[in-house]
């Protein structure tokens, strides 16, 4: 009898249960991934009179600026619009994504500093294609249809970074033993950096030099400091180093403390660029030797030329070599007086 | 059918007690399951377009929320460094502009990395030169979008462009407004460009059931910004296209569409003028009316199998009483008459088992007095048919045949032998206790036969029997006791012509059989004393006292009941007649 009731107690029990109020269920709050479908592409870009884009490697790095104002002086001249776009911080990928929307505006003329030169090569080509005419500025896609590559020779630069610092090296006596040298670098992937690097092997030829670390700074001078800095401090015992940009002596050197060590005891330095905070950082005994590039002329004949190449004009040469500027201890003062200190801040 | 359940009882009581409380049980069992289920799809439906509007004021709400802390930042660009570099911009002041160039790069990207969703900020000037985290270039700012905001009559007005792909292409919505300073010759544009995966998260994140979406559109209905399903491209998204939408600030409504059923709820926002539309398929909703459905079907089923059982079990409890009861009855038909109900219920049933039990013993003493009367009659019977034969009467009737004889009267003799031979063969009657009344008169015909040769013919008799009952039932031997007291006792010793008379007739549905003679008659008294004695009123001292009458009397009682029986009638000298009272019974 009590089995009975505790069985029909149960059923019971499931019954109600099975009443339960189960509404919130029908409505459920999906986590699910969508895209969205998209729409026309805007327009609203002028497209009226000639427009030449120039693509530097990076917003953020002041060597361009030097470029990007002399061209704007030489568009005034030649009355074309001038466009200055570039990823904020140096960015393969992003550099070609602002390649391709160039390409899909069909603009006049695009004048790029490469930063990925394999991978930048295919797209110059594609915008060749399209009848963009297409030229290179500070680092070069020698392998791809640009029509022309206007700025340093690199490998020259680099070899004359590589003779300056033989001279230093000889003038301390610290020729007669193995040396050790760090490098840094923008990118690897970096054509004119690579050609730099090459140059200035090829230079120190004669000294027994060990590369033990090449360093990437990514073109970035708010880091570069920073990571020669840390570098210094974990590996002091290197001898020689070489910057194939003045990345590192854009910012401030107060904070640079294990270097200016390194470099008290004996390190020596040399570096590429001849911008006014990197002689100031020269002169304070930060580089031993620096060589510098004409970026305000590879501004102004990269547009001259790009310019005649839009109108039809055929040039004689495909490169064209901007010149160079040498620092040392003895021309710090007289270089530092011809610049214009920065005013970026 | 009814042979595949021919183990159910259909016309026992259980059986109807049981469909009696399914019928009680299961009526208000589907009326509340339909009314449940009718409450439960119309509180879903107010649920659905509850919960939709709700959804829909949500995302609104987040875009709002969104868009205004986007205007807080375009509201810090009106600073000095942003009208500086503007002022230079208009001057073309190429080395002086430098440094603003770089702060407003250094401050769009340190905004960017705050917000993930933020893509860009352009600042447009008048001449449509535009810098941005992508650089500079060139903006045509004769279009509607740059148009609405040059013309935005407040400053702090801000406009929003509809999900497009930008001169990057990158997927973005926009909100601009105007710069305006007095330092500057004509105003300038700032505008943010949003990622639309922040309306995807928006719209992704909140689905209105399984398949169910938000859209945009402009105010002219055009889509602005649609989901797709990536698991299932295939799947299009349906776009409804209603004036409602467009004409009414905020609603539902139901559409079918290429045979599908939506329901679509909608809002303008306020703040970027879009029409937020949710969509929730119809179907989905069907499903879950479907599920509620087979829930209620599934809740029913359970409730009547549990009625079915709680019907069972209390159907036991009821008529278990009354199955023993009636088991008791069979064995108790089948004449085990010592057997019991044993139904301790004090409820009806149980009284039934006790008026039962007392029934079974009534029946029992009655059954033990009818074995006793049946006893008790086959003795009379015995005593009757003893008195019958008494040896003087045969002897007597012997020796009338012998006198016959010896007369040669062989004739006669051999007519007094065949009624004495009739009569004792009717005596037996075969062993019967009853028979006809036909035959009973042909038995006291040869008795009168017999006698009135014996008696010289000192009486006559008479039959004046009504033909309509000789087929009634009667008591054997009755008749022929009574007719030999009125020839004994009546006409025997009269000085003038006896006569006897028997009459039989149908009186108030009783059959009256009556003997009358003309003799000697009986004093008052003594006709008293007899049909008391008859009556059991009086008890006699010697059993030998009225023998034959009261042998007559009780065998009629014990046939027939107390009721029926035998009564005197007499006067002195004039004659008695004895009434016998039975039942009509036809044979």
């Amino acid at each position: 009898m009590n089995r009975k009731i505790g069985f029909l107690f149960v059923c019971l029990i499931l019954i109600l249960v099975a009443c339960e109020n189960r509404s919130t269920n029908s409505i459920r709050i999906s986590k699910e991934s969508a895209t969205e479908t998209m729409i026309d592409a805007d327009q609203s870009l002028q497209s009226d009179g000639t427009v030449i884009a120039y693509v530097p490697k990076s917003l953020d790095n002041p060597v361009f600026l030097e470029t990007k104002e002399e061209a704007e002086r030489e568009s005034l001249n030649l009355d074309v619009k001038i466009e200055w776009v570039a990823p904020m911080v140096a960015n393969s990928k992003g550099q070609e994504q602002i390649f391709e929307a160039l390409i899909q505006r069909n603009v006049d003329g695009i004048i790029i500093s490469v930063i990925d030169t394999e991978r930048m090569t295919s797209l110059i080509n594609k915008a060749v294609s399209k009848g963009i005419k297409v030229a290179t500025f500070d680092s070069d896609a020698p392998s791809s249809n640009r029509a022309f590559y206007v700025g340093t020779d690199n490998y020259k630069l680099g070899q004359a970074s590589g003779e300056a610092l033989l001279k230093t090296v000889k003038e301390k006596n610290m020729d007669k033993h193995p040396l050790e040298l760090m490098v840094m670098t923008g990118t690897k992937e970096s054509e004119n950096l690579e050609q730099r690097i090459q140059g200035f092997k090829d230079a120190t030829a004669s000294l027994d030099i060990h590369i033990v670390d090449v360093i990437e700074s990514y073109d970035d001078i708010n880091i570069a400091s920073e990571l020669l800095e840390n570098y210094v401090k974990e590996n002091p015992d290197f001898d020689l180093f070489f910057s194939t940009g003045g990345w590192p002596f854009f910012a401030p050197p107060d904070g640079m403390l294990a270097y200016k060590k390194w470099k008290a005891n004996g390190g020596i330095a040399v570096s590429v660029d001849t911008f006014y905070p990197i002689v100031s950082a020269a002169n304070e005994g930060l580089v031993d030797a620096l060589v510098g590039q004409n970026f305000q002329e590879m501004g102004r004949l990269s547009l001259k030329y790009m310019y005649q190449l839009i109108n039809g004009e055929d040039l004689d040469k495909q490169k064209f070599y901007t010149q160079m500027e040498y620092g040392n201890p003895d021309n710090f003062d007289e270089l530092l007086k011809n610049k214009n200190p920065w005013e970026i801040k | 059918m009814r042979k595949r359940f021919k183990w159910i009882d259909w016309y026992s009581i259980r059986t109807k007690m049981i469909v009696c409380f399914l019928v009680i049980s299961i009526i208000p069992l589907f009326i509340l399951g339909y009314l449940s289920y009718q409450y439960y799809i119309n509180d879903l439906q107010s649920s659905v377009n509850s919960y939709t509007s709700e959804v829909i004021e949500r995302v609104d709400k987040n875009i709002e929320t969104y868009i205004l802390d986007v205007d807080n930042i375009l509201n810090n660009f009106d600073d000095y460094y942003t009208i500086q570099y503007l002022r230079l911009d208009e001057a073309g002041d190429i080395e002086g502009i430098r440094k603003y160039t770089v702060r407003l790069w250094e401050t769009i990207q340190s905004i960017k990395k705050m917000k993930s969703d933020l893509v860009d900020i352009r600042i447009i000037s008048q001449t449509g030169q535009t810098i941005s985290s992508q650089g500079i270039y060139w903006t045509n700012i004769d279009n509607s979008f740059y148009s609405n905001i040059l013309e935005a009559k407040e400053d702090r007005h801000f406009v929003v462009k509809f999900p497009y792909r930008d001169e990057f292409n990158r997927n973005v919505f926009t909100i601009g407004k105007k710069i305006t300073s007095s330092r500057l010759s004509a105003p300038a544009i700032i505008c943010v460009d949003i990622d639309v995966s922040f309306l995807n998260r928006i719209g992704n994140d909140i689905k209105l059931g399984e398949r169910g979406y938000v859209y945009f559109t402009d105010g002219a209905g055009e889509t602005n910004y649609f989901p797709v399903d990536t698991n299932n491209p295939e799947s299009l998204k349906v776009l409804i296209k209603d004036d409602k939408i467009l004409n009414k600030a905020k609603g539902s409504i139901a559409e079918e569409i290429n045979g599908d059923n939506y329901l679509v709820n909608f809002k303008q926002s306020e703040v970027t003028g879009w029409n937020i539309v949710g969509v929730t398929y119809a179907n989905e909703i069907k499903a879950d009316f479907s599920k509620i459905s087979k829930l209620t079907l599934l809740i029913g089923a359970g409730c009547l199998l549990v009625v079915v059982l709680i019907s069972v079990y209390l159907t036991n409890i009821l008529t278990n009483p009354l199955r023993d009861l009636r088991k008791v009855m069979t064995q108790f038909a089948d004449d085990n008459l010592n057997i019991r109900a044993q139904v301790k219920t004090k409820d009806e049933i149980g009284q039934l088992a006790e008026n039962f039990n007392y029934m079974q013993n009534r029946i029992k003493s009655l059954v033990q007095k009818t074995m006793d009367d049946q006893v008790k009659i086959r003795k009379m019977e015995k005593k009757a048919l003893q008195e019958l034969i008494k040896p003087h009467f045969i002897y007597n009737t012997l020796d009338s045949i012998i006198g016959l004889l010896e007369q040669n009267k062989t004739e006669e003799a051999l007519d007094l032998i065949e009624a004495l031979g009739m009569f004792f063969r009717t005596s037996l009657s075969h062993g019967k206790d009853v028979i006809r009344l036909r035959t009973e008169l042909e038995h006291v015909q040869n008795y009168f036969e017999i006698q009135k040769f014996r008696f010289f013919n000192k009486f006559d008799s008479s039959m004046e029997v009504d033909d309509d009952i000789l087929n009634y039932e009667t008591v054997k031997l009755i008749l022929q006791p009574i007719v030999e007291n009125a020839i004994y006792h009546g006409v025997r010793f009269i000085d003038h012509k006896g006569i006897i008379t028997v009459k039989g007739y149908e009186q108030n549905g009783l059959m009256i059989l009556e003997v009358i003679d003309n003799g000697a008659g009986m004093t008052a008294e003594k006709v008293k004393h007899i049909n008391d004695v008859l009556a059991g009123k009086e008890k006699l001292k010697d059993e030998n006292d009225y023998f034959g009458i009261r042998n007559v009397n009780e065998r009629i009682k014990l046939t027939y009941g107390d009721e029926y029986g035998v009564k005197f009638a007499s006067e002195l000298n004039k004659g008695t007649r004895v009434t016998l009272t039975l039942p009509i019974i036809e044979n």
